[in-house]
């Protein structure tokens, strides 16, 4: 009965603090980050920072953004593009702004902005980090829509692709780490250093207030938001505070001591599990879109054999991974896509932990068990280095696990570590590695084609910057890759992709291990806080936070 | 007689202090060998356990025996410590007696060239040449270390050499006509083992305090090889209130071999110059701070 | 000869060493990260965008071309543009960490001189005595625990405080009282019963209030940072004066060791020297002997050695800085090492080594004022 209603109670108070009319008014927040962006503008190249991506997020708005599903919902659009306001051949999309949307100093939003955000994005001159989805642009017209009839040029404009482009959604969502930029302020100035450390004016229920590099970043709740109404009357905070501190360490630190109220952590199980003992805290997790998995370069002996790679995915214990360092927080992921994506296929679930059918394999494929109980081949120990960064000490512990696992299954699996400029500067792009243990992810539009299509291995035509590091093609992956790109009625596109898992599954060029949490830690009284899966990130609903009394 | 006399003055402190650096520098290179375990070996029942009677100092996050890593790494840890001090007292002290002992342009030359390295700040060099190198290993660490080590020996043998060089023992030596290699030998190099060992005997903790200190900013060595004291500790920070076991062992390992190598310094000195009033640290580099 | 002309002397001798030194650190500093893993890792980043943004930010030059850029600028006082920043020079994120860095070291500095002078003077009154056995023991220990240790144990140490009160502060310092006045009861002098009596009421009074004085959440001292959002640039406040406390006391620790011993060998030195000898002779207390004769004399190993540790000030502390998330020099010149923000590092390397070249001609020009026995001309370094 007493159980009852203290559930009764706190279901009340979960309910008054969701942004609901029960909201308090005032307080502030502060956020620990381990990482400290160098300037705070994340569009271009030296601000692409998660921590940028974070404090950003609070003050610029897009077009669409994602919510805790990972599913798109408008932002400043009225509503996501479908029906008749999405055209193909080629592909023509329809946005209708809302009309209340405002810049913070008052100006309304249009789409003139949007027109501006496009030629900032593609302008030579600009340093933007990267223009995925931008470069498919052929032109922006307000005041037409998609089949060709007027609409009101104020608030309406249609954006004409130059081909069938899928994965239209991203460009144009917080979640693919793109805003749509004020023209008024923007007009004539150099994009590279404008907004490096401030004076950025954003359509966001907070602003920035100031911004001190490797210090901290302050965002002022805007009383005046125009987005006040459909977020319950936020934003209720006056300020969030993002501290910059050196680790994650520290940030755990400033929690435990009360120095701040907020951290989002890096899937750091002991982090997280002292993050879960401190009392008045909270830990929200959901998988995100980044996914952890044992990257197979097919060109490096033993792994240009097919077999050696399913053999190693089946005497990889995945389960025992997840339960063991992650406390089963998350699920095994068993594809390259992640479940809250379109065309999810879990084509993976074949390779349950089974040794004995990995020893069958590589039997089959004439390997020959030595006396030190690892297979070897024509004078060949059946020996497998895995790469991974050096100071990641949970990537670390899981390749030792998995060289455990393996060498029961007589395959020896040795650990290389190797610094985050040798690998991502050198290793990947060059191939001077057999497999390594990484998170690949980003937009929340499911194509793969930078990771699998065989122009996108690294190669002297692309400057060794190509993302295929698995240096795996298959024409018929190609085929649908292409096909799925441009694929815009979903059902189709789901088979396609549907079809690429498969391959994948029976090729082996790339291991998934799981979707890797975002996590934030939060104190009880900061309400309204949800993890978000996409890389709209911790702060994407901020307008509806509330602290309880504060 | 002589010896004695020595023994007396060394002290119980030096002594001590010998006996800890043994004890350690044994169990290092014994004990992985008699431990029932392998410093990786696995073991999921067991995964982070307290000190217990099966694991004195505990388990890590796979069951791994922390002992037995502690003892490994004490191999890593101390052949830093102890090639560094070497390398470094072999490296300051010849260049110092030659510089002390020659006088003129090479004194010139010599001092300038060990100027270049006191005039930059110890870390920053540390931090250059460690990302300099593509892997990091036992010698280059060393080599790192002792970099930063020679110049202040450099100082050291070369003012010893410089004052002994006008005593009237030398004076005599070379009326009576004793060669430069004789009186270097003879003179110059026993007047300044004194402060020389005394120094190095402190650079051994020194080395061993930085490498640790390069392992926590993930400039040190490659931690694929077996750790070190050092890399044992990088985790501190996240464990310490959970699995203290994991900070306390490798710490007390460091701590105790620092005092042990500073005790046996000042020893020394006190032991080899007798008239020195009181034991004498000489400033060391700290660029572990 | 006269003090400035040797000054100068010394300061224009040091001119082609830091050219040489800048050469160096620029070659190695240039070539120790890679430039483009850095835009690799930018997420959604493309082959396309990764060879333009080389071609745009000049990634592609050859070392000695950056390296004469950046001298003819330097010596003109234009020291470039940060490469992490390009809205900014490279001199601004420098101005910003000087200061607290400067801070920093400078209060570790004073506080471990402090300490070294009472400690060094303290055991050189009784060598070999418990005394000196304790205190050459505490500091040993000291200077034995790497850096860093200290600062997660001091950070430890604040959570716990803040949780449970901060009763063991008064009560360690009644304790440490006590154990200094021990043997001054002992012998029954009235100042050190009354020292003993004293520390005995704190350690009373701290386990009676045990629990009672903060916690529930109070902070006491700061883990991270050097300011509190609400006090921001504000040096005087109580705020920053939390947050001082636990880097403070981690940096002091690693020089406290070092510079008792000296104190406490130049102390015993000017204890057996003839006046003071001849003053005890006559009669006067050994108080007055110890602050008035022999601590003057004593003093200039350790002033020499302090004047030196300032020249390493500027470049900061780059452990325990990262520790407690100092913005310090030691942090910046790390991350723009590993980012290849070559033009800020170059400036805290130039900073750094400028200040090292200072510090030793102070130090020197000191020694001779507090040493009559040296001739500026004549000291060989």
């Amino acid at each position: 009965m007493a159980a009852a209603i203290a559930l009764l109670v706190a279901s009340l108070a979960a309910g008054c603090g969701s942004g609901g009319d029960g909201a308090e008014r005032g307080g502030t927040i502060v956020d620990a980050e381990d990482q400290a962006p160098a300037i705070i503008n994340p569009l271009v190249a030296d601000g692409a920072t998660v921590a940028a991506q974070r404090v950003v997020s609070n003050v610029l708005q897009n077009l669409l953004t994602n919510d805790e599903t990972g599913a798109y919902v408008p932002q400043l659009a009225q509503r996501v593009p479908a029906g008749d306001d999405v055209a193909t051949g080629p592909l023509r999309v329809t946005f209708r702004l809302r009309p209340e949307a405002r810049w913070s100093d008052g100006e309304p939003v249009t789409p003139r902005d949007v027109v501006f955000t496009w030629r900032t994005m593609t302008d030579d001159d600009n340093q933007i980090a990267s223009r995925t989805g931008w470069d498919e642009i052929r032109a922006i017209t307000p005041g037409t829509t998609a089949s060709g009839g007027d609409c009101p040029p104020a608030t309406c404009f249609t954006v004409a692709f130059k081909g069938d482009y899928a994965p239209w959604k991203d460009v144009f969502s917080v979640a693919g780490g793109y805003y749509v930029l004020p023209e008024h302020v923007l007009k004539g100035k150099d994009f590279d250093t404008a907004w490096n450390t401030g004076g950025i004016v954003g359509s966001g229920p907070f602003t920035l207030e100031r911004f001190q590099p490797g210090v901290r970043a302050v965002l002022a709740g805007d009383p005046d938001w125009w987005g006040s109404e459909d977020a319950g009357g936020g934003p209720f905070l006056d300020r969030i505070v993002v501290n910059f501190l050196d680790s994650p360490a520290a940030t755990l630190t400033a929690l435990r001591q009360g120095e701040a109220q907020m951290a989002s952590f890096l899937p750091d199980p002991d982090l997280i599990d002292r993050a879960r003992g401190v009392a008045g805290m909270t830990v929200d997790q959901v998988p995100s879109l980044f996914f952890e998995h044992v990257v197979i370069n097919t060109e490096a002996p033993p792994m240009d054999d097919p077999a050696v790679r399913r053999a190693l995915a089946y005497a990889i214990d995945r389960d025992q991974i997840v339960d063991v360092l992650l406390q089963d927080s998350v699920p095994v992921l068993q594809s390259l896509l992640r479940p809250s994506q379109l065309g999810y296929r879990p084509t993976f679930e074949r390779y349950s932990h089974d040794p004995q059918r990995a020893i069958g394999i590589l039997e089959d494929d004439g390997w020959v068990r030595g006396s030190d109980g690892i297979f070897a081949k024509d004078g060949r120990r059946l020996e497998i280095p895995m790469s991974t960064l050096s100071g990641d000490e949970l990537r670390r512990t899981e390749v030792r696990l998995m060289s455990e696992q393996a060498r029961e299954a007589g395959i020896a699996v040795r650990l290389r570590s190797r610094s985050p400029d040798q690998l991502f500067g050198n290793d990947l792009g060059q191939g001077e590695f057999t497999t390594a243990l990484l998170a690949f992810g980003g937009g929340v539009d499911p194509s793969p084609t930078a990771l699998l299509a065989s122009d996108q291995i690294p190669s002297e035509e692309n400057g060794f910057s190509g993302q295929n590091v698995y240096r795996w093609s298959d024409a018929e992956v190609d085929r649908l890759l292409r096909s799925s790109d441009r694929e815009l009625d979903e059902d189709a596109r789901v088979q396609q992709l549907g079809r690429i898992q498969d391959i994948l599954a029976d090729e082996v060029p790339l291991i998934p291990l799981y979707a890797q949490p975002n996590t934030i830690a939060h104190v009880d009284a900061l309400q309204g806080v949800k993890a978000n899966p996409t890389q709209a990130e911790a702060f994407w609903n901020s307008g509806e936070w509330s602290l309880a009394g504060g | 007689m002589r010896g004695r006399g020595l023994a007396r003055r060394v002290g119980w402190a030096g002594w001590t202090g010998v006996a800890v650096l043994v004890v350690i520098a044994l169990a290092c290179l014994v004990g992985p060998e008699l431990s029932p375990y392998g410093p990786d070996e696995q073991d999921l029942a067991a995964r982070n356990q307290g000190p217990g009677w099966e694991h004195p100092f505990g388990t890590a996050s796979l069951g791994e025996d922390v002992m037995t890593q502690v003892l490994v790494a004490g191999r890593i840890s101390l052949a830093i410590g102890f090639g560094t001090a070497l390398v470094a007292t072999l490296v300051g002290a010849a260049l110092g007696l030659l510089a002390g002992w020659r006088g003129g342009w090479v004194d010139g030359a010599l001092s300038r060239f060990a100027e270049l390295f006191l005039i930059v700040p110890a870390f920053v060099v540390l931090i250059v040449l460690s990302l300099t190198f593509e892997r990091v290993g036992v010698a280059e660490v060393i080599l790192i270390l002792a970099v930063l080590s020679w110049p202040p020996l450099f100082r050291l043998s070369r003012a010893s050499a410089l004052s002994t060089r006008e005593t009237a023992h030398v004076e005599a030596a070379r009326a009576a006509g004793a060669g430069g290699g004789r009186i270097l030998w003879r003179h110059l190099l026993p007047a300044a083992t004194p402060e020389v060992a005394s120094f190095a005997a402190l650079a051994v903790g020194v080395a061993i305090l930085a490498e640790s200190a390069l392992s926590f900013l993930s400039l040190g060595i490659d931690p694929d090889g077996d750790p070190s004291w050092g890399t044992l500790l990088i985790g501190a920070p996240d464990t310490i209130e959970d699995r203290p076991w994991l900070t306390v062992f490798p710490g007390l390992a460091v701590v105790l071999t620092v005092l042990a190598a500073a005790l046996v310094g000042d020893a020394v000195r006190a032991a080899l110059d007798p008239r020195s009033p009181g034991a004498r640290a000489p400033a060391g580099e700290r660029p572990s701070s | 000869m006269s003090a400035a002309a040797y000054a100068g002397r010394r300061l224009l001798a040091a001119v082609p060493l830091l050219l040489v030194v800048s050469v160096a650190a620029y070659a190695l500093l240039y070539r120790a990260a890679d430039p483009e893993a850095r835009l690799r890792r930018i997420p959604g980043v493309r082959a396309e965008d990764v060879e333009r943004l080389v071609r745009q930010q000049g990634l592609d030059q050859p070392w000695y071309e950056g390296y004469w850029q950046w001298l003819t600028g330097f010596v003109r006082g234009d020291w470039g543009v940060s490469t992490a920043n390009r809205g900014v020079d490279a001199i601004e994120p420098i101005a910003d960490a000087l200061p607290a860095t400067v801070e920093l070291m400078l209060l570790a500095t004073v506080l471990s001189a402090v300490l070294a002078l009472v400690l060094g003077v303290v055991s050189a009154r009784r060598p070999h005595g418990p005394g000196d056995t304790s205190i050459t023991a505490l500091t040993h220990l000291g200077f034995a625990t790497p850096t860093f240790l200290v600062g997660v144990l001091l950070q430890l140490a604040a959570i716990r405080m803040r949780d449970d009160g901060w009763a063991i502060l008064p009560f360690l310092a009644g304790v440490v009282v006590m154990l200094c006045s021990l043997g001054a009861a002992l012998r029954g002098g009235r100042i050190g019963r009354a020292a003993f009596a004293a520390g005995l009421v704190v350690v009373a009074l701290s386990v009676a209030l045990w629990g009672r004085l903060g916690g529930d959440g109070q902070v006491v001292f700061y883990t991270q940072q050097r300011f509190s959002f609400g006090s921001e640039g504000d040096v005087l406040s109580v705020d920053h004066l939390q947050h001082l406390v636990l880097p403070v006391l981690t940096l002091a620790l690693v020089n406290v060791a070092v510079w008792t011993r000296f104190q406490r060998a130049s102390m015993i030195d000017a204890l057996r020297a003839d006046h003071v000898t001849a003053a005890r002779a006559r009669g006067i207390p050994e108080w007055r002997i110890t602050t008035r004769h022999a601590l003057r004399a004593s003093l200039a190993p350790l002033v020499t050695l302090v004047a030196l540790d300032l020249g390493i000030m500027f470049s900061g502390a780059v452990v325990t800085e990262s520790v407690f998330s100092w913005p310090g020099m030691g942090r910046l010149l790390r991350d723009s090492a590993l980012s290849r923000d070559v033009n800020v590092a170059m400036g805290i390397v130039m900073i750094g080594a400028v200040a090292v070249v200072v510090a030793n001609l102070v130090a020197d020009l000191l020694y001779a004022r507090l040493d009559p026995r040296v001739d500026l001309g004549n000291r060989r370094r």
